[in-house]
């Protein structure tokens, strides 16, 4: 992890395959016709040229990471007036895609997490060594996949400002207990744990 | 912005019952222990074209971790 965040600027975004901005260009320029793939990491010079392909696959075609050591030695192979400073330029993003979507103005964010737990013989609750998921619901439900001691999924509930000032009494106060509706405790406790789970 | 700590238990035996006494305990189950989930360590940048005028102007590569909904949670 320090080797990344010393040598790279590292990103962490929604796919922009769709994005009809500057923004979305510049990733369809080096992703091409995998820029709808995710889950993948990618090493990229600020012009949009690729560092961890090879003949066979382009650095976005699948859901693959690329070894971030590989990269780096690859961008440390080009040219010196690639790679300097300033090099390239980049203007600052004037318009952005309207159809972006944005945080509501005045919303809350509640984060959480979520992680597969089981009971032990003693009936204590531990973290599962485990877990099988379904990946893909699709005709044959196939595609199970096991996680081996799967970390916390995070979860973030978007309330509009008029969905929390609705349930949040008006003067909140630490350690305050407050019944919530069925729909929106539903909401909260159950729907957030569908594709969190990993 | 404002973020509030909710969690979610999932279990796949019996129905969890979180009591008020045991509240810490579970939680510390829940989230995620020291090192256990590493990439949260890394400061990532969430604006794509933000990282990329700072790759410029660093002389840096752009290490880019891309999914459908952003894999910390930004969307």
């Amino acid at each position: 992890m320090a080797f990344i965040q010393k040598n790279f600027i590292p990103v962490v975004i929604t796919v922009h395959g769709e994005c009809k901005d500057a923004e979305g260009a510049f990733w369809k320029s080096f992703c091409k016709d995998y820029a709808w793939i995710t889950g993948a990491a990618h090493g990229v010079t600020p012009a949009g040229k690729i560092l961890c392909s090879d003949a066979k696959r382009s650095s976005c075609g699948g859901r693959s990471v690329c070894d971030p050591r590989k990269v780096y030695q690859r961008w440390l192979e080009l040219p010196e007036e690639e790679r300097r400073p300033g090099a390239v330029k980049v203007e600052d993003l004037t318009e952005m895609d309207p159809a972006f979507p944005r945080r509501p103005a005045g919303s809350l964010l509640l984060k959480g997490y979520n992680r597969p737990l089981e009971r032990g013989s003693d009936g204590r609750l531990k973290r599962m060594k485990e877990y099988r998921d379904c990946q893909e619901l699709g005709k044959n439900d196939s595609n199970w996949k096991t996680f081996v001691e799967p970390e916390p999924g995070r979860i973030f509930l978007w309330f509009t400002q008029e969905q929390w000032k609705s349930i949040l009494p008006r003067e909140p106060r630490p350690g305050m207990t407050v019944p919530l509706p069925d729909p929106v405790a539903d909401r909260m406790v159950r729907l957030t744990l569908l594709n969190t789970i990993y | 912005m404002k973020w509030i700590a909710v969690i979610v238990l999932l279990a796949t035996q019996d129905p969890v019952r979180v009591r008020p006494e045991s509240l810490e305990e579970t939680l510390a189950l829940v989230k995620a222990s020291p090192g256990e989930a590493r990439w949260d360590e890394i400061e990532w940048t969430t604006s794509l074209w933000e990282g990329r005028k700072r790759a410029a102007a660093e002389g840096k590569p752009l290490f880019i971790w891309a999914a459908n909904g952003n894999p910390i949670g930004m969307t």
